[in-house]
């Protein structure tokens, strides 16, 4: 590598680069601060203004609080949901329509729509067997009792969100009409005739 | 050289440059042992990586013991990669680069030796560790806790000796190059703290564990990594060229807007922290585009009227690719950061890609061009040994198209994978199935690099051993 | 740019820049989690989450040791925004959801009592952040001494280090594992995990993020309508959006389109052909599908 020839680069083992003092290009510059002001619109929209709440995809705490239930009746009704949705969908379907062979409707049901949920209640509670009549038709098929699955609150809830879903608009159902209910100890599933003897206020 | 402080001056005298063969033979022992061991560290690294890939297509490959199960050989891979190789390739060459820059011998060469045995010592007892169960858990960060304090120690030893030949430098005007390292020099320091404490020591409470995690890791490679290698390109381009760097103002305006925004980021797309964690992270990842765009026109206006020569010198076409490489990962980076794609590519083989072009094909390339400049001056400044050319392009082609092609697999692939995993027809099964040809190209990329990375070590050996043979035949002739 | 201090001075800050933003400022703001009461599963009031002593915290120390989170990821993406359509339900959940591997976005509260948290960055195997909700204990210890016995063709490594082979004295173990048959051990032999083995399997049976949270609310419940499940879109919509003409703003368009070019070479080279052979492709139907739940266990 010797230092006269000109095809090869010459060693210049002793010296050093320098730098030259061309100005930036206005043009990098400019798309800097165009990056820059759309950084900034991008923090505003989807910073979720610096809370520690608001998680993707929100955009702000107002958005997270507008998708909370907006109340204690709300979030009673979406763990009523959430239970019907793991446990009674199987057989009511998730439509509240029932099936032939598995489960009577419950849009609609004159048991479901009744003023007060004792006698669902009780359905609920202990199961039911034998012929009952829902919307006309009679069903003879055998429920399941859930008093030792779930407790007052859990129970209430799914009774609420069956009374004020598809269309069905009864009343809430309060955790102490089931206590009452469970307080009725009754061994075994509930009949028809049984049920038609409890007061419904 | 010394100035001469007129009588009026109270202003002290600047030290007398030290010639170029002072400062090769002041380096000569540390940097040796620095780039030694990391060449044996990333021929491991790299077969390590081949392993874990061979994996895929064989699942029951080296599967029986726990010491090679899929997981401890990948996070021994990368272990082997960013820490035997990256950081002490990274402080080697930095070192050279202050001394040379600084016209100023090394500070200490005792020190930094010892500081690179010890850090040496350090990852071996870490790669071990982790092949026998004690990983961490965090990408980037396998080794365990006990090991982190030496690595710091090490480290130190290194980096203070780089600072103190900073501070005893000659040569007033600061070049770009030294920007960088010193960059990289003060970050790691930082961070590797940061994470050992927050993360080992003293953890942190949930997902700021995560959040720690991936800051560590972007900083660690886009930074102190980033820095290293692109101090090499701004240094080796000019001076390769025997031409001055095209801008002063576009260095610093790209080592600033780096500085501050490439070390904004890290935190993948749908990660479970609050929404302005990553909302800053893809904001400072998009205004890397600031940088990439200065360095690339500052580069492009260094070597436009030259081109023909970028050939010329067979080591510096490691440089420029290293560069070209840099860039396309960034444009990777920024695009991959945007919401709308991260929904579809994270967590697949697009960040991986990602990941290989930014290690191997910037980084480990930007180096191996330091070392094949630096090495031989150092065994000798006077009368430097040469490669053998044809063990040099037998490491760089295959470890081109080796990185060309599983980067291209797995940025295709990761894309795919992407697009059947949002797709619901597609059970996980065939999802993974549709990735095997991916995966299958990787491999081959793999073997390339490791192919490469054993006539790179042939070639080192060769050199030293021609060097040494030399230096005993003359010691020989002078007794004589 | 010449002077030494300065440039230090000017690294400290553009350090301590990064560093507020992703180490201290998290850290003053969700630094101090603590659990917090889960919305509606179980009974009201429920903290969440519980911290899962014993073998399930034995099991993630052995996730960590093998390295599992290599390949998989312990967290529910939620959908990419939230527009809900004409019925007031969200138009997209996201795929993770639409997959079964969650019902919601996970949050931080999902991680508290994680150490390390092992999150993951990589599905080279499926999410795992319910996998208790998927899986039970014996799907997962077969899958961890073989996983092709259960889905073929896969490329997840087989663990037989967790596990014991002897021969059968006597009885067969209880918890010997029922293979299916090219997997199984010569007869006379049998294999047992180990409690390695079983600590992972309890770990991973325990993972699991259900129960909305005040962040993670549930899709919301439009009153009086009718409440029949929405349909589950083919394509989660992120897709869509890239790669078939919604609106959307600048750059994204430019990228989609980018994206939506490239889908043809990767479905050329990303959906296998069916030229290739071998056993990984056979379709799972012609496997008889035997094998995608766990075989039935003894009865003991």
């Amino acid at each position: 590598m010797s230092q006269n020839d000109t095809k090869k680069p010459a060693n210049h083992d002793n010296s050093e680069p320098g730098a030259g003092f061309a100005t930036v290009p206005i043009w990098l510059i400019m798309v800097f601060g165009v990056l820059f002001y759309w950084s900034q619109l991008y923090l505003s929209d989807h910073a979720g203004g610096f809370d520690k709440q608001v998680y993707a995809p929100f955009d702000s705490l107002e958005q997270v609080v507008a998708m909370n239930p907006k109340s204690a009746g709300d979030e009673f009704r979406i763990m009523g949901q959430d239970i019907f949705n793991k446990t009674c969908t199987s057989c009511h379907q998730p439509s509240g329509l029932g099936k032939e062979g598995t489960a009577p409707p419950l849009v609609g049901s004159e048991w479901v729509l009744a003023p007060g949920p004792e006698r669902i209640a009780h359905i609920v509670l202990n199961g039911l067997t034998g012929p009952i009549t829902v919307k006309g038709k009679e069903w003879n098929l055998t429920m399941v009792p859930w008093k030792d699955n779930y407790n007052d609150k859990q129970l209430a809830a799914v009774l609420t969100y069956i009374r004020s879903t598809w269309g069905n608009n009864a009343t809430p159902v309060k955790p102490e009409q089931v206590a009452a209910a469970r307080k009725d100890i009754h061994p075994g599933p509930m009949t028809s005739p049984e049920l038609l003897q409890i007061p419904v206020q | 050289m010394s100035v001469t402080a007129s009588p009026a001056q109270t202003a002290p005298r600047p030290p007398p440059q030290s010639a170029t063969i002072e400062i090769e033979a002041s380096c000569r022992l540390p940097l040796l042992g620095l780039f030694g061991g990391g060449l044996l560290w990333l021929f491991l690294g790299t077969l390590f990586a081949l392993i874990a890939s061979l994996k895929f297509h064989d699942p029951h490959f080296l599967a029986n013991e726990p010491y090679w199960t899929y997981g401890r050989i990948h996070a021994a891979h990368r272990t082997a990669l960013l820490y035997g190789f990256g950081v002490p390739a990274a402080l080697g060459v930095g070192l050279w680069l202050l001394c040379r820059l600084g016209r100023a011998v090394l500070a200490g060469p005792g020190v930094v030796l010892i500081g690179a045995i010890f850090w040496n010592t350090a990852v071996a007892i870490g790669l071990t560790a982790i092949l026998c169960g004690d990983s961490t858990g965090f990408e980037s960060f396998q080794m365990p806790g006990y090991v982190s304090a030496i690595l710091f120690v090490s480290y130190l030893l290194i980096a203070l000796c780089g600072v103190l030949t900073f501070h005893r430098r000659a040569e007033g005007r600061l070049y770009p190059s030294q920007w960088f390292v010193l960059g990289s020099f003060f970050w790691f320091p930082w961070i590797f703290s940061t994470a050992s404490m927050l993360l080992l020591c003293m953890p942190v409470r949930g997902v700021m564990q995560s959040s720690i995690a991936w800051w560590y890791a972007h900083n660690f490679s886009s930074i102190f990594l980033g820095f290293a290698g692109l101090a090499s390109i701004f240094y080796f381009i000019p001076k390769l060229l025997a031409r001055p760097l095209h801008s002063h103002y576009l260095a610093a305006l790209a080592f600033w807007t780096l500085a501050l925004f490439g070390s904004w980021g890290g935190i993948p797309g749908g990660a479970p922290l609050p929404s302005w964690i990553i909302s800053m992270g893809v904001v400072g990842a998009v205004l890397t585009a600031v940088p990439l765009l200065a360095v690339a026109v500052n580069i492009y206006q260094t070597v436009r009227h030259d081109l023909a020569a970028l050939d010329a010198d067979l080591t510096f076409r490691f440089t420029y690719v290293a560069l070209v490489f840099w860039l396309i990962a960034g444009a990777q980076q920024i695009v991959g950061v945007l919401p709308n794609v991260s929904a579809l590519t994270d967590y697949t083989w697009f960040p991986v890609a990602h990941w290989e072009l930014f290690h191997y094909g910037f980084f480990a390339l930007a180096m191996f061009g330091a070392i094949y400049y630096i090495v031989p001056r150092l065994l000798n400044g006077n009368d430097p040994p040469a490669w053998s050319p044809g063990l040099v392009n037998a490491h760089f082609w295959p470890t081109f198209f080796g990185i060309l092609i599983s980067y291209l697999a797995l940025l295709v692939g990761g894309v795919g994978q992407g697009i059947m995993l949002n797709d619901l027809k597609y059970s996980f099964a065939q999802v993974t199935r549709g990735t095997l040809m991916t995966l299958r190209a990787s491999t081959l990329g793999d073997l390339c690099i490791v192919v490469g990375t054993i006539f790179f070590l042939l070639n080192f050996a060769l050199l030293l051993s021609r060097h040494c043979r030399r230096c005993w035949t003359e010691t020989r002739k002078e007794r004589a | 740019m010449n002077s030494g201090p300065l440039l230090f001075l000017g690294l400290f800050v553009t350090m301590a820049c990064s560093w507020l933003s992703f180490v201290l400022g998290p850290q003053l703001q969700i630094g101090d989690m603590r659990p917090t009461t889960n919305m509606m599963v179980g009974a009201s009031g429920q903290i969440y989450p519980n911290p899962e002593p014993g073998a399930a915290r034995q099991g993630a120390e052995i996730y960590r040791a093998n390295g599992c989170v290599s390949c998989h990821t312990e967290q529910v993406r939620p959908p990419l925004d939230l527009s809900l359509d004409e019925h007031g339900r969200p138009r997209d959940l996201g795929a993770d959801i639409y997959r079964g591997w969650g019902i919601r976005g996970s949050t931080g509260y999902d991680y508290l009592f994680e150490q390390p948290v092992l999150l993951g960055s990589q599905r080279v195997g499926p999410d795992l952040a319910n996998a208790g909700r998927r899986m039970d204990a014996v799907a997962v210890l077969v899958r961890l001494y073989e996983p092709r016995a259960l889905t073929p063709g896969s490329i997840m490594p087989p663990h037989p280090f967790l596990f014991d082979k002897h021969k059968i004295q006597g009885l067969r173990s209880a918890d010997a594992l029922q293979l299916p048959a090219p997997f199984a051990p010569l007869p006379g032999y049998e294999i047992v995990p180990r409690p390695e083995a079983r600590a992972l399997a309890a770990y991973v049976t325990s993972l699991h993020q259900d129960g909305y949270l005040f962040e993670a609310p549930p899709p919301p419940l439009p009153p009086g309508k009718t409440n029949a499940p929405a349909k589950v879109p083919t394509k989660s919509l992120s897709v869509n959006r890239l790669l078939k003409k919604e609106p959307s703003n600048f750059p994204f368009a430019a990228i989609r389109f980018g994206l939506g070019s490239a889908t043809v070479p990767v479905a050329a080279v990303g959906v296998p052909p069916t030229a290739f052979r071998g056993d990984y492709f056979r379709p799972e139907a012609e496997s008889g599908g035997r094998y995608a739940r766990a075989p039935n266990t003894p009865a003991k």
